[in-house]
């Protein structure tokens, strides 16, 4: 029995040591790239592309930066807000008030395919009985401007440019999809739309572009805690009389950090020793509880 | 307060997973089991994805399953041989169950697979305790005597081959039940994200006539084996074991089993058995409920598995 008592003990101590060497390893590694992010005027991540400005006419351009082009995925990491702003170059020798210009924000997250289903009932259940499978999807889409849609310009320029949630591309990821008929695949596409919104994922907020002055505007954007980690593409656009003057393009990247991103890779890059890992803490836990409360719990 | 859970990618309240871990682990504390049945639901209910729900249980039981076991092992109440044979039969169930999770989800139905698997179970169990309970409730209010079964009874299991003998038990009978029996749980164990004792104590007792003090540990040995073996195939093939989550549930569920385990001892065992399958049925009529209401949103969306 004492003999038990002390193996036990001894295992107990040699899986806590373990544990807590695992834990000084993760959270030195996050306290260390905390201290790295401090915004000195250093090259960001290599992914971020340098900001690019395209003036069709050598007119008005429109120039915009993010304040933040870095978000870092922490354990404290509760979703985020962006703020975009800029301003409006004009070159012209004639100038046009401010209410003539319009700007259109549109930030596009990473691409993911996914899938739609429809429930039926069916024997008296609810199940999935229908499901369609989108390609290219955006993860996040936020939409802001500084009057609604509708008024700023036509519907097919809208739709070439791919502003707006009716015009976010969802493209059928299998032949399946072509053989459905026109309201079903309408009705998932809309379904898309509709639960991306609930959950914070697409976003709009017409009147969201805010002037200071004639050529000063800025844009706050909200990323949800759950939105998918990768590189968000920022799309500033600007219109007069209905017309595209100008765009704006710059990147935002969210990365995991610290101990969010060791324990991500050590799941997917290695999932059958994060699984032993798992197993060893769990047990660990088992034997602590069972050596400090001392007394059966079953 | 809130953590950003790496697997199930949302920032969790802390406060929230610790008081569930707390309350379950109460509950599992007063009533001798596992609380896998109770947990899962609940964080499925509470917004983390069924799968890694299911996934993270798994060493949530085997953490919990680990303390009560070693604590049956000091008093000598495991049968080593009759608990090998039922996890060897275990784990070949384990991996049945973690490609059955991952075909399901290709499809699109695991949700509907588990919440049908909760309903039938947690229903039929519950069903049978609650009657068995009341039974034994009537008859100790009647005076008369409430005998368990005697070990020595022989029913159609003991005509099967492959006879070996159990000395711990006191059997002398074919190995071919607890190996099916094990198969069964570690199945339910992948899919459902339970431990299986709620399943494999009834059997024990009714079916392969094992003496009631053995059952418990036997079965919690068991569990241990299975549920480590779950958790390593479930990060491997799916990745759905969310470590964070599973040390927060940890760290309350150890300290509710106490405080429950003191609680449960001022119960009658027909009392405890009698407001656990009250509980078991709770839990399986909320399941239903989903399944047959209508629900506000008739579409979903979920990342696409597998192949195109």
């Amino acid at each position: 029995m004492l003999l038990r008592c002390n193996v036990a003990r001894q295992l107990l101590g040699v899986m806590g040591a373990i544990v807590l060497a695992l834990a000084a390893v993760a959270f030195s590694a996050e306290n260390a790239t905390a201290q790295d992010e401090t915004p000195a005027v250093k090259p960001a991540a290599p992914a971020t592309s340098p900001p690019t400005a395209r003036a069709p006419t050598g007119k008005e351009v429109v120039l915009a930066d993010i304040a933040t082009r870095r978000v870092a995925v922490t354990s404290t990491f509760d979703g985020s807000q962006i703020l975009i702003f800029g301003t409006i170059d004009q070159r012209v020798i004639d100038r046009p008030t401010r209410d003539a210009y319009d700007i259109v924000i549109v930030v596009k997250g990473v691409p993911e395919t996914l899938t739609a289903r429809r429930k039926a009932r069916v024997a008296g259940i609810w199940l999935n009985v229908a499901s369609q499978t989108f390609k290219d999807v955006p993860s996040y889409y936020a939409i802001v401007s500084t009057r609604g849609l509708a008024d700023i310009s036509e519907p097919d320029v809208l739709s070439e440019l791919q502003i707006g949630f009716k015009n976010v591309p969802l493209k059928l990821a299998d032949a399946k999809g072509e053989a459905l008929p026109k309201d079903e695949l309408a009705a998932f596409r809309a379904a898309v739309v509709r639960l991306k919104r609930s959950e914070k994922l697409f976003q709009s907020k017409p009147q969201g572009v805010m002037f200071t002055g004639d050529n000063l505007f800025r844009a706050t954007i909200d990323l949800p805690a759950n939105v998918t980690v990768g590189r968000f593409e920022t799309t500033v656009y600007l219109f007069r009389d209905g017309k595209l003057r100008s765009t704006y393009q710059a990147g935002i990247n969210l990365e995991r950090e610290g101990l969010e991103k060791y324990l991500h890779g050590f799941a997917f890059d290695y999932p059958f020793w994060y699984g032993i890992a798992a197993v060893i803490l769990a047990v660990a836990a088992g034997l602590l509880a069972s050596q400090v409360f001392g007394r059966p719990g079953k | 307060m809130t953590f950003y859970l790496p697997i199930a990618e949302m920032s969790a309240n802390i406060l929230l997973y610790l008081g569930m871990g707390a309350a379950v682990g109460f509950l599992s504390g007063m009533f001798g089991v596992g609380g896998g049945f109770l947990m899962t639901p609940l964080l499925i209910f509470s917004g983390i994805p069924p799968a890694v729900a299911v996934g993270t249980e798994a060493p949530q039981i085997t953490a919990s399953s680990v303390s009560g076991a070693l604590a049956q092992w000091r008093r000598r109440n495991v049968d080593v041989k009759m608990g090998t044979i039922l996890l060897c039969g275990g784990l070949v169930g384990a991996v049945i169950g973690v490609f059955v999770v991952k075909a399901l989800r290709e499809i699109g139905q695991f949700e509907l697979f588990v919440s049908l698997s909760y309903v039938t179970f947690l229903g039929a169990i519950g069903t049978l305790m609650m009657i068995e309970s009341i039974n034994t409730i009537r008859k100790s209010q009647a005076g008369q005597s409430t005998s368990g079964r005697r070990p020595g009874q022989h029913n159609w299991v003991h005509g099967l081959p492959f006879k070996m003998r159990f000395n711990r038990s006191k059997l002398y009978i074919s190995a071919i039940p607890p190996l099916v029996l094990g198969a069964l749980v570690g199945i339910l164990s992948a899919i459902m994200g339970v431990g299986g004792g709620f399943i494999m104590v009834p059997a024990m007792i009714y079916l392969l006539r094992m003496p009631t003090n053995v059952v418990v540990g036997t079965s919690l040995f068991q569990i241990c084996f299975v549920t480590a073996a779950t958790t390593v195939l479930h990060a491997s093939q799916n990745q759905t074991v969310d470590i964070i989550l599973a040390l927060l549930l940890m760290a309350g569920g150890v300290i509710g089993a106490q405080f429950g385990a003191t609680a449960g001892q001022r119960l009658k065992g027909e009392q405890l058995r009698f407001l656990l399958a009250g509980l078991v049925l709770l839990v399986g009529v909320r399941m239903a409920w989903d399944l047959i209401v209508t629900p506000s949103e008739l579409f979903s969306i979920g990342a696409a598995l597998g192949g195109h």
